[in-house]
This record gives structure tokens, C-alpha cells and sequence, in this order.
């Protein structure tokens, strides 16, 4: 069969175009015949950095990085006459940096083939980049969005289930996502960004998809054009709802905290006031009040323990007589067990502190043989159970009923009956001191 | 003057009681939680009340409202802050816990004028 190029028969004009062409194209252009390299043009030493002298007559394999050879070479040596195919393929070049490349391979005639190669590294890095940036939205769970140049249209937004999506331009998205009362502060800082040309970063308050209000941390960057115009904004809001609301939670505990702290110096106030008001000399009213600061603590560790299981009342009562009198044959508990409500708790454990503390002073422990008998029983009623408890002394100095009512029996009776709606009686008589309380516990 | 005292703590309701003694003022009664001080600020006669914000959890404020209703005057004993006072409360006396004598003193006289 005669040689298609021979037999060609092609005008000198046109064939001066075509080769001007050729020489002049920013494609590079490879002539091979068979495998070998034939011609090339200036496009392809300027590419490869391979002039004609390092090219002519090689194998084309050769200007191929050699993991992409294989896959090349399959289709090139299928190559059939008139066909043709593209492929990308890394080429080798002589800095040895390799340069991705798109080839167009054609069999024009017989065993001529032309190759038109373009450099396609930047598209490659753009694509390369397009699918990282996919990859990360796909990863983040984090609201993405795109906005007018001038915010006014929402042009998409993915909401991840946090807030609802949108897919077609929106110029409503300020009703539909913002509060209200909010729409001013979110709109002056809007205005600010678009002023600076630059992020767009506020926390703020969204409607979610459930209706109810979630907070969002929302950022954008202005995206430019070719001109270096501003095209659109693209962003992303995170989900700080939790966030936002442990700190809310944490800013009312720490209001409630402050709260307790002042209640508590009130106490302690209360405390030096009525010690001091009420006490024979300074060293008593120091022993007193220091007692009585750490009668307070005590009962304030009730307030903070597990509520679930309330403290025992043996606990309670054991623990606030416990520092007045060290030697358990002078102090007899005896009841069945019964949980106190935590407030309950605290006013058992403060009010026999004040029995104690009269004891020491006045009563049965004031004396080297007398004792201290504390019994109770419990019976259910209705919302709860009614404790009965007496405080015995026996054994003691003699019981006069005392001149005035003196502050630690005044603050037995707020206690437990003020407190806990209880009913308190005191007894000075023989055989001594008692007090009997009458609790209903809930 | 008669003196109705609302205030949760044991403590500092004896501390109040003294304190409205010794100003030479008179304690018609004593709550110290909301049942019992709606209760009483309904039926006790008195001039003025002391109220503390917080019993054992609840708002005093339906107490403030029924004086309010009564036409009797109040002003408010708190370890809140002035900030924990929201409207229409926030335009009665308050005292600041600790409480002192002569601010107490103040606190009933402006509340009374």
C-alpha cells in the first residue's frame, strides 16, 4: 500500500500555512514514525526543555514518566490508521520535575503519528484543590454557605440537620434564619464586612430546624473574580448551641453561687451579732462564735452532699454533738433510721449544736457524771413521715428554767419549728433539761 | 412601726428580728417560707414588710404582689445582686445581706415615707 503522505496531494500554499502552524503553535507538537520522534516544534523544547537534538529520533517512551509508559503504550500500539485518542500522562522533562500533560494522539497515516501535547499542570492543581476543598465541606459539620457580593441573596446553604437547607437563591434568609431582635447587630456587622472586604465572623442566634433558637459561630470570606471584584462570600456556622449553653448555665451558677456565699457571710454576721450580744465576756463569745462558724459548715456540707439518698438523722445528730462531747457512754442515740430531706438536715444538724453547746455550758456536760439521751421514733403520715424526738439530759447540776430565753433556744425553735414546721417544748425540770421536737418530714 | 419579716434562714431571721427590735420597731410576724408568708401577709396586721428574695428555692415576689395588692409597703433583705431585681420590683428598697443596722433603718423609713 503506497504511503498516504506521498500521495497526498496538499496546495504549497496551505502546506506553508499548516507548517508555520506547526512551528508557531503554543501546543506542542510531536511527529512521530513508528515509536520514534521525528519532529518536534519550539513549544515542545520550551515544555520538555528537550530541544530537537536531545528528541529526534528517541523513542517517544522516553518523554514519559515511567509509571504512566504502560498505560500509554497499550493505546498508542492499538493505534489503528485514521484513529486517535487523549490521554493525561505525566512527561518527563530535563529538570526532572515531571509536568502533567494532555495528549492528543493521532495516526494520520500509516505509521506517522502526531501528538499534540498541552501543559495541564494548573488545571490539575485547580482540581486537585476543588476536591480537597469537596473533601473538607463533606467532612465539616459545619453549615456551608454562599451569599450575594452584597448579602442580600442567600444563593445556598447546606445546613447539616442543624439548620434548614437551601438550594435556590434566597433573598429571605434573614427572616427565615435570624431572630428578629437580632437582625439589627447581625446586619451592622454584615455591612462592616462587606466595607472592609474582608471575614465576616459573628456568634449569633439561629432559628434551627426543630423551630427552637441555637446559637451559631458564622464565618465568610469575600471570594474574587478575575477582575479582583468581590463575586460572592462563601462561609461556614458552626453549631455552639451547647456551648453557649453551659455558659449560660455556668454565669447562673455562678450568680446562684454568690448568692449562697453573701447568704452564707449573712449567717456568720447573724452569728457574731447574737454571740456577742449575748455572751458573759470576750473569750466565751470567741469559743462561741468560732463553734458556732463551724456548726454552720457542717450543716452547709449537708446542703452539697448526694441528694439522692438524704443523710441520716444518726449521722446528723452524731456529727453535731460529736465536738462537745468526745465520750460516748455520756451520749446515748438510739432510733430507727430515717433519711432527712437535705434542708431537714441542715436544721437538725445546726439545732443540736445549740443543744450541745448548752449542755456543755449549762447542762448535764457541764458536770463530770451527767449524759445525754437522744431517742426517737418515726411514724409514716400522710406526704411523708413524722418524726418524735426527745434530747434527756440526766445526771446534770440541778435545772433552774432560765431568766431570759437565750439565742441558741430561740434558734432551736426557728429551726425546727419555724424551719421544718415542727413543734419544739423545752422541760426545765427534774430529773433535767428537755426539749422535744414534734418534725413532720415530707 | 409593725414589721411582717420574711426570710427563709433560722439564723439571720433572729439576726432581722433583734435588729427590727433594736431600731426600736416591733415584729408582728415571722415567715419563713411562701405558703406561710402569703398566708400571713394576708392576715397579720403590720406597717411594713422585710422581704428576703430566695425561700428554699421559691421567689418571694407573690408575696410582694399581694402587699402591692394591699397597699402595704415592703422593701426587699437579698444576697442577690440589684441585677437579680427585675421590673416592676426593681423600683422598691433593697438591702444588701449582710444587713446592717443603719441601712436597715434607712431601708424602713424610705420604704414607709
Amino acid at each position: 500500500m503506497p504511503d498516504p503522505v506521498e500521495t497526498m496531494s496538499v496546495p504549497s500554499g496551505a502546506f506553508r500555512a499548516l507548517w508555520w502552524f506547526y512551528e508557531n503553535s503554543k501546543d506542542a507538537f510531536l511527529l512521530m514514525r513508528g515509536e520514534a520522534v521525528e519532529r518536534i516544534n519550539p513549544a515542545w523544547a520550551r515544555m520538555t526543555g528537550f530541544g530537537a537534538a536531545q528528541s529526534d529520533h528517541q523513542p517517544v517512551w522516553r518523554f514519559i514518566h515511567p509509571e504512566d509508559v504502560e498505560a500509554v503504550q497499550a493505546r498508542y500500539r492499538a493505534l489503528t490508521f485514521g484513529a486517535r485518542f487523549d490521554c493525561e500522562f505525566r512527561l518527563a522533562t530535563s529538570s526532572g520535575a515531571p509536568l502533567w500533560a494532555r495528549a492528543d494522539f493521532i495516526n494520520g497515516a500509516e505509521d506517522w503519528i502526531l501528538a499534540i501535547v498541552r501543559d495541564i499542570s494548573a488545571e490539575r492543581a485547580l482540581r486537585e484543590s476543588e476536591r480537597r476543598f469537596r473533601g473538607l465541606v463533606n467532612a465539616t459539620s459545619d453549615v456551608v454557605y454562599r451569599m450575594s457580593p452584597d448579602w442580600r441573596e442567600m444563593r445556598a446553604l447546606d445546613g447539616r440537620g442543624f439548620i434548614a437547607d437551601t438550594e435556590t437563591p434566597s433573598i429571605a434568609w434573614i427572616d427565615e434564619y435570624l431572630l428578629p431582635e437580632d437582625h439589627p447587630a447581625i446586619l451592622e456587622a454584615i455591612r462592616d464586612a462587606i466595607e472592609r472586604e474582608d471575614l465576616f465572623q459573628l456568634e449569633h442566634r439561629v432559628r434551627r430546624v426543630d423551630g427552637s433558637t441555637g446559637w451559631t459561630l458564622s464565618r465568610a470570606m469575600p471570594i474574587r473574580g478575575e477582575g479582583g471584584q468581590i463575586i460572592e462570600w462563601f462561609g461556614t456556622a458552626s453549631d455552639v448551641t451547647e456551648r453557649r449553653q453551659a455558659e449560660e448555665h455556668l454565669e447562673l451558677v455562678a450568680h446562684e453561687l454568690s448568692h449562697r456565699v453573701k447568704n452564707n457571710l449573712a449567717m456568720i454576721a447573724a452569728a457574731a451579732t447574737q454571740t456577742f450580744r449575748n455572751a458573759s465576756d470576750l473569750d466565751d463569745a470567741q469559743e462561741t462564735l468560732m463553734a458556732r462558724i463551724e456548726a454552720l459548715a457542717r450543716a452547709s456540707d449537708l446542703l452539697t452532699g448526694d441528694a439522692k439518698s438524704g443523710p441520716a438523722l444518726r449521722g446528723v445528730v452524731a456529727e453535731a454533738i460529736q465536738p462537745h462531747c468526745g465520750d460516748a457512754a455520756r451520749c446515748l442515740v438510739t432510733g430507727p433510721d430515717v433519711d432527712l430531706p437535705v434542708r431537714a438536715a441542715h436544721a437538725f444538724s445546726l439545732a443540736f449544736h445549740e443543744l450541745a453547746t448548752n449542755a456543755v455550758k449549762h447542762g448535764a456536760w457541764s458536770s463530770e457524771t451527767g449524759r445525754v439521751e437522744v431517742a426517737w421514733t418515726a411514724e409514716r403520715a400522710p406526704g411523708g413521715q413524722h418524726v418524735r424526738l426527745s434530747w434527756r439530759e440526766r445526771g446534770g447540776p440541778p435545772v433552774t428554767p432560765p431568766k431570759r430565753r437565750g439565742f441558741g433556744s430561740r434558734l432551736v425553735e426557728r429551726l425546727l419549728a419555724g424551719d421544718l414546721h415542727g413543734k419544739v417544748e423545752y422541760h426545765f425540770e427534774r430529773p433535767g433539761f428537755e426539749c422535744l421536737v414534734d418534725v413532720p418530714l415530707a | 412601726m409593725r414589721v411582717f419579716l420574711v426570710e427563709d434562714e433560722a439564723m439571720i431571721a433572729l439576726y432581722m428580728e433583734d435588729l427590727v427590735a433594736d431600731l426600736g420597731h416591733e415584729i408582728a410576724a415571722t415567715a419563713m417560707r411562701l405558703g406561710e408568708a402569703l398566708e400571713l401577709a394576708e392576715q397579720s396586721d403590720f406597717d411594713v414588710a422585710i422581704l428576703d428574695i430566695n425561700l428554699a428555692g421559691t421567689m418571694s415576689f407573690p408575696v410582694a404582689d399581694l402587699l402591692t395588692a394591699r397597699g402595704v409597703p415592703y422593701l426587699f433583705a437579698t444576697g442577690y445582686g440589684s441585677a437579680g431585681i427585675g421590673p416592676p420590683y426593681n423600683e422598691h428598697v433593697v438591702v444588701h445581706k449582710p444587713v446592717r443596722a443603719a441601712d436597715l433603718g434607712r431601708a424602713i423609713t424610705t420604704a414607709t415615707l
